[in-house]
């Protein structure tokens, strides 16, 4: 707001306060950052592991370079988050673009069918066993197809159809183009915005996730990197509370090297995603 | 009459055939995953068995739900669900509308668009990487948080995540990695109000703050409510993911909400029938809060979710 240009003493308590919740926000990534940086002995010398004194990229090189279930790991995240990727935009897409026809006979009852999940589901236990029944268990896809639909990015698509004028497509149809060809030649080209925003919102999301995993697949041969940290980091400490480790502790910088590990990609796509965040929520208003 | 409308529905189903073919495996996708689990819910009326299916399950009436009714650990984990969900309500539903009428009002653009950097980015991190972080944090012997209690207020070095304070700390640290995410569509609500309006104001001699209440929070209202009512029709099963993530069999206690003791049930007990009636349970009542706090936001005078 450019109404009047006086700074007040609000103005110094406002960006002091922004600064305060940008340390309580950063600090908990940099102190990690740190000890993820220590070697052993720096580890047990330094207390606050605010500032460092020494750095080695040691335990990165351990995790990334000598660790078989990191990596296997991680080769299943990124085949998961790939794989996933690609089918869950091809439904999206082929999904959001039949939606965006307003004449289409059928489609408020379809829309109705859509939403109606976003706020109702079977719980846990038919999920469960209707993906066990498909077969599912012990393979990626269960790590898949489950997650491959996401309602709210449908109607995102769908809301982004909607702004392209009509005449492109009479002129494509005129042309002698079908509706699928159109979608794929003529929308799909001018469409990268918000192309690129769901498959990121996407790819994020089966990068983070676990629990299709956590239910699904028992050996920790498949397992994602998620369910590796997971085991690492917290079923390790449950199992150390009550007194039932196994094998020696593993040292805490090298499991916070495994943690920098999975925040780095998200924070290499982040600057992309973020450039369509504001259009992706307007957008996605849900109400029509 | 009859064939007229025939005519028609072959008329419109050759004109629209693309488009119910793209829509075909999209709705297979919904019925698989979606609806077919809806139906699975009859499960909590049966014993039912992994091998034997729906159809060949033994049907029990209620009998799990009266197992429900004496179960302690069932309710503790509601009483919690209720606490933890009221407490987050409280707490946690204001900070990110506080946050973005702060933001709102800073004067150095870089620094605004820094800021939403910062703050939106944790939440698009996972619980398990945010848990694994909290825990080196609040480790009792040498975390930051723990050191720096003892240092600035001489507390005792100690665990701080304990069935008393387990509570707080949900909300706490989800407040630290959502608040800023949560902050967009006020944002982005802010950022549709009419300048003139301001103008207006301005010109009608309103203050800063005046213009902020007066302007600001009215034109954002409807979205605050509508922000509200999705909370309220959720409010039992959000946070799975921190919860199933933070607690330990010590907190359970305070802190087994009623998604995470489903879950023990069925990955540790295998009581599938017991489950479902839980989860069944579950739902009703979220329905049961989602229309109240629509109709409560139509007596309002806002149009709510439907």
């Amino acid at each position: 707001m450019v109404l009047d240009r006086k700074r007040t003493a609000f103005d110094l308590f406002n960006v002091l306060l922004m600064l305060f919740v940008l340390l309580i926000i950063l600090l908990p990534f940099w102190y990690v950052l740190v000890i993820s940086l220590s070697s052993y002995s720096e580890y047990i010398s330094n207390t606050y592991h605010l500032i460092p004194r020494s750095v080695t990229i040691d335990n990165y090189k351990k995790a990334l370079g000598h660790t078989a279930a990191l990596l296997r790991s991680l080769g299943i995240s990124v085949t998961v988050t790939s794989a996933g990727i690609f089918i869950s935009m091809i439904l999206t897409t082929i999904g959001g673009y039949a939606l965006s026809k307003s004449d289409l006979p059928g489609r408020n009852v379809l829309f109705v069918f859509f939403i109606i999940t976003m706020f109702f589901s079977g719980g846990l236990v038919p999920f469960y066993i209707v993906v066990r029944k498909l077969g599912l268990a012990n393979t990626l896809w269960a790590m898949i197809l489950p997650s491959a639909m996401s309602t709210y990015n449908m109607i995102l698509m769908k809301n982004y159809f909607l702004t392209i004028p009509d005449s492109l497509e009479e002129a494509a149809r005129i042309d002698g183009y079908n509706d699928v060809a159109i979608l794929f030649k003529v929308i799909l080209p001018i469409s990268t915005p918000v192309i690129a925003a769901v498959s990121l919102f996407y790819g994020v999301g089966y990068w983070n996730s676990y629990f299709n995993a956590y239910l699904f697949v028992s050996s920790s041969k498949l397992w994602p990197f998620q369910m590796y940290l997971r085991d690492l980091t917290i079923a390790n400490a449950s199992a150390a509370r009550s007194g039932a480790t196994s094998g020696p502790q593993v040292q805490e910088a090298f499991k916070m090297a495994v943690v920098y590990i999975g925040i780095i990609p998200v924070v290499l796509v982040y600057p992309f995603l973020q450039k369509y965040f504001a259009a992706g929520v307007m957008l996605g208003a849900i109400k029509e | 009459m009859e064939g007229l409308t025939r005519k028609k529905l072959i008329r419109d189903l050759n004109r629209y055939k693309y488009f119910y073919l793209m829509l075909a495996p999209v709705i297979v996708w919904y019925v698989i995953f979606c609806y077919a689990p809806m139906y699975g819910v009859v499960t909590a009326f049966q014993d039912y068995v992994m091998h034997k299916g729906i159809s060949g399950s033994a049907w029990v009436g209620l009998k799990h739900f009266r197992a429900l009714q004496k179960d302690i650990f069932f309710w503790r984990a509601f009483r919690n669900s209720v606490i933890i969900a009221l407490m987050r309500m409280a707490v946690e539903f204001p900070v990110p509308i506080i946050l973005a009428l702060l933001l709102n009002e800073l004067r150095t653009k870089w620094f605004k668009s820094v800021m939403q950097t910062v703050m939106y980015l944790p939440h698009f991190l996972s619980w398990i990487i945010c848990a694994s972080i909290l825990q080196t944090i609040f480790n009792a012997d040498n975390g930051l948080f723990t050191l720096a209690m003892h240092q600035l207020f001489g507390a005792p070095l100690q665990n701080y995540v304990v069935p008393s304070t387990f509570r707080w700390f949900l909300v706490f640290t989800n407040i630290w990695k959502e608040a800023g995410w949560s902050m967009i569509i006020f944002i982005a609500a802010m950022a549709g109000i009419d300048p003139t309006l301001y103008e207006a104001a301005v010109v009608d001699g309103a203050s800063r703050f005046q213009r902020c209440m007066h302007v600001t929070v009215p034109c954002i209202s409807s979205t605050i409510i509508i922000v509200l009512i999705l909370n309220i029709g959720s409010m039992l099963n959000t946070g799975f993911d921190q919860v199933f993530n933070m607690q330990n069999p010590l907190t359970l206690e305070t802190g087994d909400i009623i998604d995470t003791y489903v879950t023990r049930t069925v990955m540790k007990d295998a009581k599938f029938s017991y489950a479902s009636a839980i989860g069944l349970f579950n739902s009703v009542i979220n329905t049961i809060l989602l229309l109240l706090a629509n109709k409560g936001a139509h007596l309002l005078g806002q149009p709510g979710i439907y």
